[in-house]
Formats: C-alpha cells, sequence, structure tokens
C-alpha cells in the first residue's frame, strides 16, 4: 500500500506541477464555457418562444442543456486524458527511471494501480471543473440532482475508462506522443464502434453484445439510470485495462 | 518452502551471489553465454569487458531486472526469478544512465527511493541524510535535478542506490562522467563500503579495476575469459612481463643464445632492439639474460624492465577470440 501511494504522489506531483495540465485545463474551461452559454441562451429563446405560443414553457433542461454539456466534457475527455496520461509509463522508460522502479521491492501491481491513481485524479480534476457549470446553472434555476448526478457518475467512469486505456498505451510505447495518439483511437472508437451489435443479425445475439459496449451502460447513467449492472460492467472494464498494464511491465522482463 | 530455502542458503559456504551457467539471448543473438561465478560477502568485484561484452545485461539478471534466456542467478542463497521482492531488498542498483526524475528535487528524489526500497518512515530522514552526505551532495540538495550536471546526477545515481543500506550493491559504471575529483571521491566510497556490503561494478577503465576491485572478472563476447584477484591473473598470463634491449651490433647467434636462456619466452628483434618475453620478472631470470648479452659481445647499450599490465592481459585476452 505504501508504494502504491508513494508512486500515485510522485505521479500526480509531477501531473500538476508540469504547465501541461493548467494549460489543458484552462482550454477545456475555455470550450466548455462557450458551448454551454450558446446551448443554454438558446434553451432560454426555445422556452420563452414556446411560452409565447403555448402559453406554458416546454424543454427538458436535463436532455437539451446538460447532457449536450457532457457531450462536450465527454469529447474533450477523449483526447485530454490520452495527454494527461502519456507520459506516465513512457516517460519513465525514456528517462531511464523504469529500471529503478524494476528493481526496488515493489510488485509490477503496485506500479499499474499507482500510476492509475494518479492519472485517475487528474481527470477527476477535468471533470470536477466541468461539474461547476452545471453547479452554477443550479443557483439560478431549478436542476434536477438526481439525473445530474447520475450522468456524472457515468462520466466519472467513462473518464476512468480512458485513464486505463491511457495508461495501457503509455507501457506500450516509448514515446509519449504514439501513447496519445494510440489511447485517443482506441477511445473514439468506443464511440465510433457503437451500434455495431445492430448489424447482428438475430435479437438474441445482438442483445447481448449491446450489453458489452460501453456506450449502452453510458446512456443508462445518462439518462439518469444507474444501475448496479452497469457500475459492475464499468469496473472490470477498468481493472482489465489496469491488469493488461501490469502485464505489459511484467513483460519487458521477459525481452 | 522459503524458510526452506533459507535453511538451504545457510548451509552453503557464505557466497553472496552465485551465477550458475547464465545465458541470455535477444533474437538469436547472445548477450552472454553460459556463464558461471561466485561473489563472497564483503568483496568488491570488478567486471571487466569492452563495450557491449554483456557487462550490463548481467547486471540486469542479477538484479531481477530481466530474466535469463537458461541458467540461474543466486543472491544469499535464493533464485532471483523466483524471490524478486527479497532479492530487491538486499540490492542496491545503479544503471548505466542515473536513475533520476528530472522534475523532483534531489532530496525528495532520494527520499522517494528510499520509501520505495522500504525504508521505515522513522529512519527515513536520518538514511537520506546519510546518503546525501556521502556523496556530498548537501549543498544541492534542494535544486531540481534538471539543473545539475552530469557529475552531480550521477551522485544522485549513487546516492539512490545506498540510501538503504543494501548488503549488495551493482554499481554499471559508476564513475562515467566525473571529474578526476569526483572520481577519486566516489572510489574512496565504494572503499569505505567494503566490510559491510558486498559490490559488483563494471567498468572498462582498467586504472579502476586496480584502484578499487580485489577480484576482477574479465568478460568479452558474453563469456567469461578470466576470472580471480588481480595477481592471480597476472600470473596466469603467459608474459609477466618485457626487457627492452638495446645493443649496438644485433646478430642472429645473439638471437640464438636469447631464446636458449632459462626463463625466457620469447625473443623479437626490431632494428637494434631486442623485445625479451619472460616467463616472470625474478632478478634471476634477469640477471641471466644480461650476462648472456655482456658476455656475447653485442654493445648492450640499454636494457629496460616493462612489467604487464592489467591493460596488456585485457587487451591480450580480449583480442584472442577475434
Amino acid at each position: 500500500m505504501r508504494a502504491i501511494l508513494l508512486i500515485y504522489k510522485r505521479d500526480i506531483r509531477a501531473l500538476l506541477l508540469s504547465p501541461v495540465f493548467f494549460v489543458l485545463s484552462g482550454l477545456c474551461a475555455a470550450i466548455w464555457s462557450g458551448a454551454f452559454l450558446r446551448t443554454f441562451f438558446a434553451f432560454v429563446e426555445k422556452s420563452m418562444l414556446s411560452q409565447q405560443i403555448s402559453g406554458r414553457p416546454s424543454g427538458n433542461l436535463h436532455m437539451e442543456v446538460i447532457l449536450s454539456h457532457l457531450t462536450w466534457v465527454n469529447i474533450l475527455l477523449m483526447f485530454i486524458v490520452p495527454v494527461l496520461t502519456m507520459k506516465l509509463l513512457s516517460e519513465e522508460k525514456r528517462q531511464g527511471t523504469y529500471d529503478l522502479l524494476l528493481t526496488v521491492p515493489i510488485s509490477s501491481t503496485q506500479i499499474a494501480v499507482g500510476k492509475y491513481l494518479a492519472g485517475f485524479v487528474g481527470a477527476l480534476g477535468l471533470i470536477f471543473i466541468s461539474f461547476l457549470y452545471p453547479l452554477g446553472l443550479s443557483l439560478v434555476v431549478d436542476v434536477q440532482m438526481g439525473p445530474l448526478l447520475s450522468a456524472y457518475l457515468g462520466l466519472v467512469f467513462i473518464g476512468s475508462v480512458y485513464v486505463g486505456i491511457g495508461i495501457f498505451c503509455s507501457s506500450l510505447a516509448r514515446s509519449a506522443v504514439i501513447s496519445a495518439v494510440l489511447a485517443i483511437v482506441m477511445n473514439l472508437s468506443i464511440f465510433l464502434t457503437s451500434g455495431l451489435s445492430n448489424l447482428v443479425k438475430g435479437d438474441g445475439l445482438s442483445s447481448y453484445l449491446k450489453q458489452l459496449e460501453l456506450v449502452t451502460h453510458y446512456w443508462q447513467f445518462l439518462k439518469g439510470v444507474a444501475s448496479s449492472s452497469s457500475i459492475i460492467f464499468f469496473i472490470s472494464v477498468i481493472v482489465f485495462f489496469i491488469f493488461s498494464t501490469q502485464r505489459v511491465i511484467e513483460f519487458t522482463r521477459w525481452r | 518452502m522459503l524458510n526452506v530455502k533459507v535453511m538451504l542458503s545457510k548451509k552453503k559456504e557464505n557466497f553472496m551471489i552465485e551465477v550458475k551457467q547464465l545465458s541470455k539471448s535477444y533474437s538469436g543473438h547472445a548477450a552472454i553465454d553460459d556463464m558461471s561465478f561466485k561473489i563472497k560477502k564483503g568483496k568488491i568485484v570488478g567486471f571487466l569487458g569492452p563495450n557491449g561484452a554483456g557487462k550490463t545485461t548481467t547486471m540486469k539478471i542479477i538484479t531481477g531486472f530481466m530474466t535469463p534466456t537458461s541458467g540461474q542467478a543466486l543472491i544469499k542463497g535464493l533464485d532471483v526469478f523466483e524471490c524478486p521482492l527479497e532479492i530487491k531488498k538486499v540490492i542496491g542498483y545503479l544503471p548505466e544512465r542515473p536513475p533520476v526524475y528530472l522534475d523532483m528535487t534531489v532530496r525528495s528524489y532520494i527520499t522517494f527511493v528510499a520509501g520505495l526500497r522500504g525504508v521505515p518512515k522513522a529512519e527515513l530522514s536520518e538514511k537520506v541524510d546519510a546518503a546525501i552526505k556521502k556523496t556530498n551532495l548537501q549543498d544541492v540538495q534542494e535544486r531540481r535535478i534538471e539543473y545539475l550536471s552530469k557529475g552531480y546526477q550521477q551522485r544522485v545515481g549513487i546516492a539512490q542506490a545506498i540510501v538503504s543500506d543494501p548488503e549488495i550493491l551493482i554499481l554499471d559504471e559508476p564513475t562515467v562522467g566525473l571529474d578526476p575529483n569526483q572520481v577519486r571521491e566516489i572510489r574512496e566510497l565504494i572503499k569505505s563500503l567494503k566490510t559491510s556490503h558486498t559490490v559488483i561494478l563494471s567498468t572498462h577503465i582498467l586504472s579502476e579495476v586496480k584502484a578499487i576491485c580485489d577480484e576482477v572478472i574479465i568478460i568479452n563476447k558474453g563469456k567469461i575469459v578470466t576470472q580471480g584477484s588481480i595477481d592471480e591473473i597476472t600470473k596466469a598470463a603467459k608474459a609477466a612481463g618485457t626487457l627492452s634491449v638495446q645493443v649496438v651490433r644485433p646478430s642472429e647467434s645473439v638471437t640464438g643464445l636469447l631464446k636458449s636462456v632459462e626463463g625466457v619466452t620469447g625473443v623479437a628483434l626490431h632494428g637494434n632492439k631486442y623485445e625479451i618475453s619472460l616467463h616472470d620478472m625474478s632478478e634471476d631470470i634477469i640477471e641471466r639474460v644480461s650476462e648472456t648479452l655482456v658476455s656475447s659481445k653485442c654493445g648492450l647499450v640499454g636494457l629496460k624492465k616493462n612489467e604487464i599490465s592489467l591493460e596488456d592481459i585485457f587487451i591480450q585476452l580480449t583480442n584472442e577470440n577475434n
């Protein structure tokens, strides 16, 4: 446990003290601000228009404003999280500290978990920044907290998967840039391959495959349904990537 | 299971490091080939060999960083491969390139490594202080490592290797990149560790081996060419030394006479200079050679003793297989 914490602490310090994190957070905040205000004002306009016509406001704040915001957050996380995690293991190899980690009395599992935690907390920081928008909104209008929190739980889970993918890619490559690109491609493919299960003939098989798509479970959270099966599915995907990372670290000894 | 192994290891003689028929090949190319040696507690052993001889690979296997293709490495009787965590606890390792995080300060880095090596929290600052003091890093301990010179970074690398006070130190070219004063300091430091630690260091600087090592293992192309104390190796060499003799009138008959002298192993003539190889550098042999030269009336005008150096042996041994 001590070793995990030591590695976590070192990496989170390195991450938070590097200008990269701040520049990226700033970039995210700028994009989210622009997008959030636009969708919110559009929503208000539409709502007022409908009040003039039918006499009562229409529209669903959660579905139209918050989910649109979450889409933006998700898209940026897909690109930004790999940049946060790209150096976690590849940089160790490049600067020769990998030799140190593999010759001190700690296990490769401890290395993988410590690194994962650092990446996770970094991603959590970004998600927290994005959470300030709906939080601010709740000060001026009535926001339904239940669906909001459920949607954010989903976002934390999908973000954790990105961190897992990022760490795994970082363990594969010696170059940080290559690991980031690889991770971005894998993150995108989660969404690009969603719906492939619809192409399979036979309802039974198709619905099984649908359960294997991360997007299906992510959508459950966005709709306000935080089911235990989705939570378990997300956790197993994350554990799978941490385990794969541990295997890759272990494999370096065999070359 | 572990207890049985520990008991077994106690029964054996007190070898700290034991390497048995170790081989490692990368995609068909053998980096080290059937290597065996034993190292006793408290010795400083020098790994000597040209670049690419397999020194680093051997060290990486002993530290558990790498697995061998075949063979076995034992640390205190424990197999490196089977009990990696146990053996890593007793080894301090300095890789070829100092394994430093450039974005950390010297002190926080050494504290970090000490923690990873399992130094108890209560002793942490005391041990870190000691390591910083031994490597003379007090003045730069709050500086970020990226702003330090190569020599200082190397010393930080040595500090991290010794911080947990490990029983075994494995140092891959510890004095590379240091200035002559620092080289001397580091050699003194390594020598001072001798009694309580077992040290393996690799180098291709021969004077370094002479200055600090008790034993030498000379490696070439992945194989051990020779091993033993420096005296033993020097004695075992084909010729212990040569005499350079300058004469006024060299001739075939003088060469023949010299060859027949007892203890002379070879005679070569270059112009009016003889290069005479001797079995050993004892005074009897040299006296016999000089008597022969004087009585042959060839006009002896110069005689110089050249004792064979580790350099010569090294060159002899590492070129033999070419």
